[in-house]
């Protein structure tokens, strides 16, 4: 029984988003959850349990400097990964002399020396954040120094 | 970020208003909710103190407070005290933003990363109105305005031009590549004796995992995704096709199929991603499920874009688009992710097979097709009229229709994958394929045992590899780059949507083509998807045989099937000025831009007996004619009428049936050589009720015959029905109400009919037989 209880919350918990606390990447001690006592819905053959556990759980904030790795580049910007997370940075806030190149394959924003695209590690930082009930949206910049395309 | 933002007051406001004074002045940094103005209104206010039970409303002067919805700083104010305003659509201030929220992406400005969200309140103001197109091919939910959008094109243009390429919208399914599901491919592939080995050889495959359809409400255990083996013939010659357009254009996909299909589909025929690279669009992300649309990629300029397709009804006929013909290489499959957009049964599509057998199978298949589809419309109509319930008994299709625009329906969406995986199972499951193959080569073994025809030099094999549309729109594609560039070069601003189609139009000018025994019964030829891709080209289209008329179009001719009336009666009034020519002449002009030689393709056969025509009919044609040209001249005062029946037919559940009826209907009359009273309206329809009238004599293509002889079987059956129904036309007080009475009533004979169908084909049959000999 509460072993079932454990895995159900495993498996509903781990790796979702909630707006209140952000991503809950892992949770902790899954071996000694305190599982507290069952109570039968009226009305229904259901029975609740309130479940206590502790959790690794991450949440974006405006000013944070993260490291990402490219997933799609268009010609409005670029999306890069952060973990669970999805961080858009576009044009205005790509330096200057980064000019998107369609024709590359894949396509990429390329400067003088440096180049990104699909795959490529940038470290940006987060200049906003809105958070649905269970999605996080964020928008990134890497037009301040020592932010950009990081070396593998 | 320059760019001023004008503040016009919010629909709240009472108008009229008069400004009583302005809080700011030129330069002020001004705070979301500032009070800019103050401004005078008036409004209407029962007496409180009146007794009476409806009191008086007396006019009250009141004074209202104007916020400014935004932060910035005023840069100019367009008001003055004592000014009146009395609409929306004036512009009070201009401010300057720190930021004007161009970009957004999931309610975010993705340019000061605020959240736009929040910072909606009461005075209405919407920033997410001001970022509403979304240009990237992906679905990611990225917004932008107008103004970025034509930004960015304008980058995009600059840098093709430079380049000295443009754009070039591809569609999938039966325009580059024709796929099917139909597991037979496989077998064939894995089987070199087959006498399809050789064709099929070189069909790839893929499997696409595809997740279940869940029905809205679903609670119980997750379903299984299904899998499911896609087949792939690649239109020969494609590859030197994509290689020689990447010089010249920028491509992109969009295609109806769902998402994975595209790229598995893209993995094939660019397998390294250099001509198309991530611009694939497909429905996921297409907004709508029966219509492409450019404005989706291109929402400002679409001057440099082409699109090839091989529907033109989805792009609206957009003056971009380049009609080509369809690729049909797995006979009778069609397009297998346009399951859920209108059905273009019995209409022609594409040119007939090469060779005779596999023509006359799919005419099988049709007429198949045509009475099965028969029979469902009249079992449909039989629960409708149990349940009286239409919206949910009627087509599938027509649903989607009826609910189209609605992008985020959940319901649509469901229906529509629905729709499409049922035609994948059933085409899984019947085998067509496998089914056609068989049929051929019964049709083999009984004209082997017969006489020595000339089907004998024919291999056994359903699947030819024989289609060189690509070439031709090779060409066709460099002529409008050459154009385009050279006009460029001229000094001009080229545009496309005017090229093109001027280009067209003065293709195939001068023709003047009449079809017969192609368009349908009860189909408006002007809806007639072929009839508007010949208008593009400058071909004239006509109804009647005249001496204007330069070509009629009509299909091939057999010993059993001989040419339509309108073909005999061309032959013998014009033997010379009009050339009589099959389908595929029509197809080779369209798909090359110019005039074919129509050497090859003028009908004629061995046996002139099947051209003979009877004086009598050419005189009843010719008076037909006159009558119609006097009904012309009062048709403008019927239009009313017209109107009142296009009206009844929209409300209809089922627009083909309706005709259909009518049709009936109006062969009832004919057939009863009430001329006279023939109803003007239906005028446009009345010759191919001709046409079907006088199989009495003669022999006229199959369909037809078989249409008229089941509308005459009718009419015994409800002859006293009839006369009612005629003198109603009569007196053409006929109210919709009634009508619907009355067809109502046709359809309860139809559905006994039906039963009788096959065995009025076999007496029919016999009936040419006679005839022949």
């Amino acid at each position: 029984m509460d072993q079932y209880l454990r895995d159900k919350l495993l498996s509903d918990v781990e790796g979702t988003c909630t707006g209140q606390f952000g991503y809950i990447i892992c949770v902790l001690d899954s071996h000694q959850i305190d599982v507290g006592k069952g109570r039968i819905i009226p009305g229904s053959g259901m029975a609740e349990f309130e479940v206590k556990y502790r959790a690794v759980v991450w949440k974006p904030f405006k000013g944070e400097v993260v490291d990402a790795v490219v997933t799609t580049v268009n010609k409005m910007g670029f999306f890069a990964d952060v973990g669970p997370l999805s961080v858009f940075v576009s044009t205005h806030l790509i330096p200057s002399d980064m000019k998107f190149n369609p024709s590359a394959n894949p396509p990429a924003y390329v400067s003088p020396d440096e180049n990104i695209e699909k795959g490529s590690r940038v470290r940006l930082k987060i200049v906003g954040t809105r958070t649905d009930v269970n999605e996080i949206y964020a928008i990134g910049s890497i037009k301040e120094d020592y932010l950009g395309p990081s070396p593998m | 970020m320059s760019e001023l933002t004008a503040i016009k007051p919010h629909q709240s406001i009472p108008f009229p208003i008069i400004i009583s004074s302005i809080d700011c002045n030129i330069g002020d940094q001004i705070t979301k909710h500032f009070p800019i103005f103050k401004y005078r209104y008036w409004d209407y206010q029962e007496d409180p103190d009146s007794s009476d039970e409806t009191p008086i409303k007396s006019r009250v002067e009141r004074i209202g407070t104007f916020e400014s919805p935004i932060e910035g700083e005023i840069k100019k104010i367009n008001i003055n005290l004592q000014d009146e305003i009395i609409s929306q659509e004036t512009e009070l201030f201009l401010i300057k933003e720190a930021c004007n929220h161009s970009v957004q992406y999931g309610g975010l400005c993705a340019l000061c990363g605020k959240s736009l969200e929040e910072e909606k309140d009461y005075s209405g103001y919407n920033y997410e109105e001001r970022a509403t197109i979304e240009m990237s091919h992906d679905k990611s939910g990225l917004k932008i305005s107008f103004d970025e959008a034509a930004k960015i094109e304008h980058s995009t243009t600059d840098r093709l031009t430079n380049e000295s390429k443009l754009i070039l919208v591809v569609d999938l399914d039966q325009t580059v590549i024709h796929a099917t599901v139909d597991p037979t491919v496989g077998e064939w592939q894995s089987d070199p004796s087959n006498p399809n080995y050789k064709a099929v050889k070189d069909v790839e495959k893929f499997c696409l995992e595809e997740d279940p359809i869940v029905p809205i409400g679903w609670t119980g255990p997750k379903l299984q995704s299904t899998k499911c083996w896609y087949y792939v013939k690649i239109r020969p010659g494609l590859n030197e096709f994509l290689s020689n357009m990447n010089e010249l254009y920028e491509m992109h996909i969009y295609t109806m199929a769902t998402r994975n299909y595209a790229l598995a589909i893209a993995k094939i025929i660019d397998p390294e991603g250099k001509y198309f690279g991530d611009r694939i669009l497909s429905r996921d992300e297409s907004g709508s499920l029966t219509h492409k649309n450019l404005k989706r990629l291109f929402p400002v300029d679409q001057s440099m874009v082409v699109i090839i397709d091989d529907r033109g009804d989805v792009w609206q006929w957009e003056s971009n688009l380049i009609k080509v013909v369809p690729y049909d290489f797995f006979v009778g499959i069609g397009d297998i992710n346009s399951s859920f957009l209108p059905k273009k049964s019995g209409q022609l599509m594409g040119p007939t097979k090469r060779r005779k057998s596999i023509a006359k199978l799919e005419m099988n298949q049709e007429q198949e097709q045509e009475e099965k589809q028969q029979k469902q419309k009249q079992k449909q109509k039989q629960k409708q009229k149990q349940q009286t319930i239409t919206s949910t008994t009627s087509p599938v299709y027509e649903r989607i229709l009826e609910l189209g625009g609605g992008e985020d329906n959940k319901n649509l969406l469901l229906e529509q994958s629905l729709t499409r995986n049922q035609s994948i199972e059933q085409q899984q499951h019947e085998r067509p394929l496998a089914k056609l193959q068989h049929d051929l080569e019964q049709m083999h073994e009984k004209s082997s045992d017969g006489s020595v025809s000339s089907e004998e030099d024919e291999e056994e094999n359903l699947l030819f590899d024989d289609d060189n549309e690509l070439q031709s729109l090779n060409k066709t594609l460099e002529n409008i780059h050459l154009e385009y560039y050279n006009r460029y070069k001229a000094g001009e601003q080229p545009n496309l949507t005017e090229i093109i189609p001027n280009m067209k139009s003065k293709c195939l000018q001068g023709l003047t083509i009449l079809f017969s025994g192609i368009i349908p019964l009860g189909i408006n030829i002007d809806s007639a998807d072929i009839v508007i891709w010949c208008k593009q080209f400058g071909v004239k289209v006509v109804n009647e045989v005249t001496s204007d008329v330069t070509h009629v179009v009509c299909r091939d001719i057999s010993d059993d099937i001989g040419p339509t009336f309108k073909a005999r009666l061309t032959k013998k009034l014009y033997p010379d000025s009009i050339k009589i020519v099959n389908p595929d002449w029509l197809f080779s002009c369209l798909s090359n831009w110019e005039k074919i030689d129509e050497k090859d393709y003028l009908i004629s056969t061995s046996n002139p007996k099947l051209w003979t025509i009877k004086d009598s009919e050419i005189e009843r044609y010719k008076k037909l004619m006159e009558d119609k040209e006097k009904l012309k001249d009062s048709t403008s005062s019927t239009t009313t009428a017209i109107d009142a029946i296009t009206d009844f037919e929209y409300n209809y559940d089922d627009f083909e049936e309706a005709n259909q009826e009518v049709d009936d209907f109006l062969a009832g009359l004919t057939d009863e050589e009430d001329e006279d009273m023939r109803n003007p309206i239906i005028a446009d329809e009345e010759d191919e009720e001709e046409e079907g009238s006088t199989i009495n004599n003669g022999t006229n293509s199959f369909i037809q015959n078989l249409y008229s002889n089941k509308k005459r079987k009718m009419e015994y059956q409800n002859e006293s029905e009839e006369e009612e129904e005629e003198e109603e036309m009569k007196k053409k007080s006929k109210t919709n109400e009634q009508d619907q009475q009355d067809q109502q009533d046709e359809q309860d004979d139809n559905e006994e009919d039906d039963d009788d169908l096959e065995d009025l084909e076999k007496e029919l049959l016999d009936g040419f037989d006679d005839l022949n000999e």
